[in-house]
């Protein structure tokens, strides 16, 4: 069989359009596995910018968008024998709530070559009335209109993963569950084909959080403070979508990847076969910078963040904490690379908070630098005070650069900086501390900086750690035989 | 009641009929007319008080004496129709009737809310079976917590504040997402109020603002988000803020004023050491209403200018 490509990446709301951790990796794994063709598939909504972040590598082949939010017209009328609009909506409905696969598997089928969409399944007379009647079911208490749009954006989102367009593949890897994961699931069941799915935070989870800090949502309040008999709300409705989109991906992957093991506790909760799940830790390129060594130079004592400026990252606490660390070490310069431009009102807040803390001559905001390595030769420690990580490639390079850092307990972060149950070297190189805490986060810092010997020892022990566990080739050779092993 | 009320009325009309066309007809003098007239009147107070206990039949007796001393047999029509039909709001108590459509609404939500927020407390399980918060971040499962996290950040009060530090260490990392997430959308919108009151304080030469700016401070300081020292720092940020209203005072204020310069001087110095956060606040909250009273008879009069610096740094 001719194939269009060997590996087939599925990545929702990332590569190559938006920069960050995710991205990065996915442009790490194509360049570091060269003999292989990849195509990417980038799940997106129509009002996302499709401006190119990265120089797309060449063994990249090509790339397809799949528009969320914008699926098929489709055909007015069924042909004999084609799917109806009640048996779409029955269909979506198991998928929404409690599927483990087996639906969206024949919903996916029954679609295929159809040349049906929304004309027919989601703005016709019986599919109104068979949502009403889902509504009526599922959130009686909600109201028809918002259940109608919150039914409409996850019905046409199915459906705009039922027409994508699919490349011929030798494997699907999807970088997340998700919408991602359901695209995956659909190329298992009309390709055949093997599907991986590799989850760098846990899809559920995000959303779970996303969804119960979201006050877009429309909450009837009926239960005010009691958690227990809370009636149905629409946010429940969203959270058992995005349960069941993990469920289907797990159910119909073939093997499921992620860094470390906390997830795959996550994942099994989740539903997922405990038979299929694989630990591949993240990698970075150690051949420059291990090389980095500090600057000879005479200089003020530097903190480095490398990230996005966004809430996230909880940049605030950062500048708070570098506030107070000021007041240990009043000569103390503290850096934040990353760029800033994703959310400009965030990134304004930060900057007027540097000025109302008196930072403006201790604390910068360089952007995007076209060499790290440069600013980690000057760092003496980096901090990183996220509220969400999974295993940040960030930490992960200033840790090969021989950067010991403060980081919150977040993802993996602990593991890096500890070592994980299984690693001789005891030692940490770092401390872990609590999130949005930002005096923890200053006598973290000044504790290290403040203790040249302990600096040192930390920072070495983060080399050895990052070049014996995340290093990329380690990284590149087990994706490497895991593609291989399907074939 | 009904029928035998109507039947006596109508032998009340008829009574006074008869007696009112016999003296038309000059049977009777009028000595009769007024003796017939106390006649009835006297049966009727009789019979009332007969039936004192009854206050419907009672009422009905007291309104045929009184109708028909007024307006003669006509006054007995009236009289039988009020005491016929019932009126719902004359015939009923009408606090007890309040009560009732009021008590099971009130039972309902409102005892349920003030049994939610006494102590600070949620209910997870329904009122059988109350679980404190930190029983919830203790003990609960992962979808209590998220649930518990999510009416916090909604509804958000300074007696959460040690739950969502529960929270934020608890062993499920969503559960420490989620915890740190709502303490920093909360962090944010409190910090960003400062700074909206701070820069209006530097837009402005008024001393008001900068109260209001210590204001704010004040209130981050007891928002339960922050830790110890950052606290301290909120408190301390309030002095300042205090202190550029002194300096921004007017003369006419100046007088009054200058009598706290020694009090501010001696609250820099504690609050700069060893007083704790709680108390720091309290004291500083104190001065900030001592100084908003003293320049309050100023407002009216007060130029803009800045006269002179009354405290000192």
């Amino acid at each position: 069989m001719n194939y269009d490509c060997d590996i087939c990446l599925l990545i929702e709301g990332g590569y190559p359009y938006v920069l960050g951790g995710l991205a990065s990796w996915t442009d790490g794994l194509i360049r570091s596995l060269p003999a292989l063709r990849f195509h990417v598939m980038a799940l997106i909504i129509s009002s996302q910018t499709r401006e190119l972040r990265y120089n797309l590598p060449d063994n990249l082949v090509g790339l397809t968008e799949v528009v969320l939010d914008e699926s098929p017209l489709g055909n007015r009328f069924a042909p004999p024998g084609s799917i109806s609009a009640e048996r779409f909506v029955a269909d979506i409905e198991a998928i929404l709530t409690s599927d483990d696969g087996a639906a969206f598997a024949s919903l996916m089928r029954a679609l295929e070559g159809s040349q049906l969409g929304t004309r027919l399944l989601l703005e016709s007379r019986e599919a109104w009335k068979a949502m009403a009647h889902v509504n009526q079911k599922l959130l009686p208490s909600a109201p028809l209109l918002d259940f109608f749009w919150t039914w409409r954006f996850l019905a046409r989102s199915i459906l705009a993963v039922a027409a994508a367009p699919l490349p011929q593949a030798r494997v699907y890897h999807a970088v997340s569950t998700g919408y991602a994961g359901l695209l995956g699931a659909r190329a298992k069941c009309v390709t055949g084909r093997p599907f991986v799915v590799t989850e760098h935070g846990i899809y559920t989870n995000e959303r779970r959080i996303e969804i119960a800090a979201a006050d877009w949502i429309y909450e009837s309040g009926a239960s005010g403070y009691d958690a227990s008999r809370r009636s149905g709300e629409l946010r429940d409705l969203w959270l058992g979508a995005f349960s069941s989109f993990s469920r289907i991906a797990y159910q119909l992957s073939d093997t499921i990847t992620t860094q470390f093991r906390a997830n795959q506790l996550f994942q099994l909760m989740d539903g997922a076969p405990a038979n299929k799940l694989t630990l591949i830790p993240n990698g970075v390129n150690l051949d420059e910078l291990l090389s980095v060594s500090p600057s000879p130079e005479p200089r003020r004592p530097c903190v480095l963040l490398v990230g996005r400026v966004v809430p996230i990252k909880d940049i605030r606490t950062f500048i708070l904490a570098i506030a107070a660390l000021k007041r240990v070490i009043p000569e103390v310069e503290a850096l934040i690379i990353g760029p800033a431009d994703e959310d400009p009102g965030y990134a304004a807040e930060c900057r007027s908070l540097v000025e109302q803390q008196g930072l403006v001559d201790t604390l910068r905001f360089l952007g995007r630098v076209p060499d790290i390595k440069t600013y980690f030769g000057q760092a003496d420690v980096t901090a990183l005070t996220s509220i969400s990580e999974a295993q940040p490639l960030a930490l992960l390079e200033a840790g090969a650069a021989g950067l010991p850092a403060v980081t919150t307990d977040v993802g993996s972060c602990r593991e890096i900086l500890e070592g994980p149950s299984d690693d001789p070297q005891r030692e940490a190189g770092g401390i872990v501390v609590p999130a949005c805490d930002p005096q923890a986060t200053a006598d973290a810092l000044a504790k290290i900086l403040l203790d040249p010997p302990l600096k040192q020892r930390m920072g070495a022990v983060m080399r050895e750690r990052v070049s014996k566990i995340y290093n990329e080739a380690r990284s590149a050779r087990m994706y490497s035989e895991l593609y291989r092993s399907f074939a | 009641m009904n029928i035998c009320f109507i039947a006596y009325a109508a032998l009340a009309f008829y009574f006074q009929a008869d007696v009112f066309l016999a003296a038309a007809d000059q049977r009777l003098g009028v000595g009769a007319l007024l003796a017939g007239q106390a006649y009835l009147l006297t049966a009727n107070l009789l019979l009332a008080a007969l039936f004192r206990l009854r206050p419907d039949v009672c009422g009905a007796l007291l309104q045929l004496a009184l109708w028909s001393l007024i307006a003669g047999p006509f006054g007995a029509i009236v009289a039988a129709g009020l005491g016929t039909f019932r009126w719902p709001a004359a015939t009923s108590d009408f606090a007890s009737w309040l009560q009732k459509q009021v008590e099971p609404e009130r039972g309902k939500r409102l005892q349920g809310l003030r049994s939610a927020l006494r102590y600070g407390r949620l209910r997870i399980e329904g009122a059988s079976a109350v679980k404190p918060l930190s029983e919830v971040f203790l003990h609960g499962s992962q979808n209590e917590k998220l649930d518990a996290l999510n009416a916090i950040g909604r509804r958000y009060d300074p007696v959460f504040g040690t739950a969502l530090r529960l929270a934020s260490k608890d062993a499920d990392a969503s559960v420490r997402v989620l915890a740190s997430t709502v303490t920093a959308q909360l962090q944010a919108a409190a910090s960003r109020a400062v700074a909206a009151k701070r820069a209006a304080a530097y837009s402005s030469s008024a001393p008001e603002a900068w109260l209001s700016l210590a204001a704010a401070h004040l209130g981050y300081e007891a928002s339960g988000l922050l830790g110890a020292e950052q606290r301290k720092n909120e408190s301390k940020a309030a002095l300042a803020a205090i202190e550029q209203a002194l300096r921004l005072a007017s003369p006419a204020a100046a007088n009054s004023l200058s009598e706290l310069s020694e009090e501010f001087r001696e609250l820099s110095r504690v609050v700069g050491g060893q007083l704790d956060a709680r108390e720091a606040r309290e004291r500083v909250s104190d001065f900030a209403g001592t100084v908003g009273r003293a320049l309050a008879p100023q407002r009216s009069a007060a130029p803009s200018e800045p006269i002179r610096r009354v405290a000192a740094s």
